[in-house]
């Protein structure tokens, strides 16, 4: 299949004045997963909408393969769309939610069946108790893969997922993200996923797509945006960060893992003392905040093995961390 | 059943002798002025009004005179027509309330709507009269029925827009990103989902235009005559009490059988949704 590559140039977009997507650029490669990543408000949900052909853009373009989309209506796109609170046909039962885009595009009966029967499969429904079940009588995960089902089985050139687990419970989450990954690779879609969760983001996306009051602030493979965040927004929303003013470096961005406490001498290029303020234990990790005067008052976070010495509220340390863990931040 | 769980007898005999206190005003009401007369209405439509023995014969010439027949046909055509056309103008109109516009112009629009529904019911229908004559239209069955509708048309709108604004924008996102055309997401979404509200809209106009008396009076000339205008004859005009009794009853059963299958239809529909 090989999938669409879509590119999203120069959005702009207000509802009644108001704008909501001020100047959004990007791009998800063909048949990877993309994931479009921002708080809520931030307009991604509206960018989605944008990209499947629910709202037209006041400027900008959209393309699918070069193919310039940004005005066909979404029943002339070939996308799929998961929505948030899922949008399942209540009147109708999982057989007719699922057949209902292939009925749209008038395949003959008994394909509908074959494929409504494989995509439930695909989604791990067994056809013979699901099928002809009311999704009004379905728990939150099963309506969850009806969604899914109901997109794919009509092979659609790009896939939108919007926050599609957000109303799960952890475990089922876990389980569904997996299966959502499996399925996508398998038949090698172009997905744009749609969340407001980093961890999320990161185990779901090849490529990750940063988005802050209505701009997409930065995109590139998941591990290059952890390690090279643009701004301190994405420093600190895309995993977290000390963001430091250090005189001659500037605005710099340290990880908390990359914070050493009580460095050894010559283990660490820069050190600050400090007075711990709380500590959090986190399982493996215990969670340190640190207070400093680096010339004005700042909480440094700070991740350590659990068994790397005990610290207690009160208790003067250094902290310190290398030259390489400081990632200069634009502003 | 309530919270704490140990109820005393004497506890559930206060709740009931409170709860019968609230009900009885009403109970009191519409015994005296519903239910008691239409018992003895049902009475009369058995009694032969010469003889004062009791009989089936009032009940026999409504469903066999065809001059009857002819009253029934006619009151339900109208009915009918009034319910269609009602739907059909309000349809788009509740659609449109529902997802077209702006929060903010929304009540101007149902207040724009409701506005001439404020004025009293027989100034309208006299009003409506001189209008006609303005515009050039006779009195007549075509008369009737625009009045019919013009008086009606909100019992169908308003649960029509009730129905269609709680349908969820996203299923209707959702049908076109699977490719739906508008006809296939009216047809298979928006009229299946405002099923609630059709069938309510349905029974309300057809229940209350079945038996106008006012507009069909008012409007129908010498070619409509409907049934309650002929149950007003028989008994003021005619003195026929026991032929009137019986074809009241008669219509009284048949808006109740039709309330009750609407209702039956309605429940089904809403396990489905």
């Amino acid at each position: 299949m090989g999938g669409v590559e879509v590119v999203v140039e120069g959005i702009v977009k207000s509802f009644g004045g108001n704008p909501v997507i001020r100047n959004a650029t990007m791009r998800a490669p063909a048949g990877r997963v993309t994931t479009l990543l921002g708080p809520s408000g931030c307009g991604k949900t509206t960018l989605l909408k944008i990209i499947a052909g629910l709202l037209f853009p006041d400027s900008g373009r959209v393309l699918f393969n070069g193919r310039d989309v940004t005005r066909v209506p979404p029943e002339k796109r070939n996308i799929g769309m998961v929505f948030q609170d899922l949008a399942l046909f209540p009147h109708l039962n999982v057989y007719d939610n699922v057949a209902f885009g292939l009925k749209a595009r008038r395949i003959p009966e008994n394909e509908v069946r074959r494929r409504v029967f494989r995509a439930l499969e695909l989604v791990s429904l067994n056809p013979g108790t699901f099928a002809f079940r009311r999704v009004t009588e379905l728990s939150g995960g099963q309506r969850q893969r009806v969604a899914l089902a109901r997109t794919i089985v009509i092979e659609p050139e790009v896939l939108l997922l919007d926050e599609p687990l957000a109303h799960l419970d952890f475990k089922v989450k876990q389980r569904l993200l997996r299966e959502i990954k499996r399925l996508q690779r398998g038949l090698g879609i172009t997905t744009i996923y749609v969340t407001h969760d980093q961890t999320e983001a990161m185990e779901v996306g090849d490529h990750i797509a940063i988005m802050n009051e209505g701009k997409v602030v930065q995109e590139g493979e998941p591990e290059e945006v952890y390690e090279r965040p643009a701004d301190s927004f994405v420093a600190s929303f895309f995993g977290d960060a000390n963001i430091v003013e250090l005189g001659a470096e500037g605005l710099v961005a340290v990880r908390p893992e990359d914070v050493i406490v009580n460095p050894d001498n010559g283990n660490a290029d820069y050190r600050i003392p400090g007075v711990v303020e709380d500590k959090v234990f986190q399982g493996a990790l215990v969670r340190l905040e640190i207070r400093v005067d680096t010339g004005r008052e700042t909480v440094i976070k700070a991740l350590v093995p659990k068994g790397s010495g005990s610290y207690s509220p009160g208790q003067k340390v250094i902290v310190g961390w290398k030259r390489e863990a400081m990632k200069p931040l634009r502003e | 059943m309530e919270a704490g769980g140990h109820e005393t007898p004497e506890r559930i005999g206060d709740r009931r002798l409170a709860q019968a206190i609230l009900y009885a005003p009403l109970v009191v009401f519409l015994s005296v002025f519903f239910y008691a007369p239409l018992v003895w209405l049902s009475y009369i439509s058995f009694v032969d009004q010469d003889t004062g023995s009791l009989t089936l014969r009032n009940y026999l010439e409504v469903f066999t005179s065809p001059g009857y027949l002819r009253v029934f046909a006619i009151s339900l055509a109208i009915a009918m027509e009034t319910v269609a056309a009602t739907l059909i103008i309000a349809l788009p109109a509740a659609y449109y309330l529902a997802f077209g516009a702006r929060s903010g112009e929304r009540p101007f629009l149902i207040a724009g709507f409701l506005v001439p529904f404020w004025v009293d019911f027989l100034l309208r229908a006299i009003a409506f009269k001189n209008l006609l004559y303005v515009l050039g239209l006779r009195e007549g069955y075509v008369a009737t029925l625009i009045a019919m509708v013009y008086e009606y048309l909100p019992f169908m709108l308003l649960p029509l827009y009730a129905s269609l604004s709680v349908i969820d924008p996203s299923v209707i996102e959702a049908a076109r990103s699977l490719g739906a055309p508008r006809s296939m997401l009216l047809s298979r979404v928006i009229i299946p989902l405002s099923m609630p509200g059709i069938m309510v809209g349905a029974l309300l106009v057809s229940l209350m235009s079945l038996t106008e008396y006012i507009v069909p009076s008012l409007l129908g000339g010498s070619q409509v005559f409907t049934v309650g205008m002929m149950i007003y004859s028989l008994f003021l005009e005619g003195g026929l009490w026991g032929l009137g009794a019986a074809l009241s009853i008669v219509i009284v059963a048949a808006s109740m059988i039709l309330a009750f299958y609407a209702s039956r239809l309605l429940a089904v529909n809403r396990n489905a949704v």
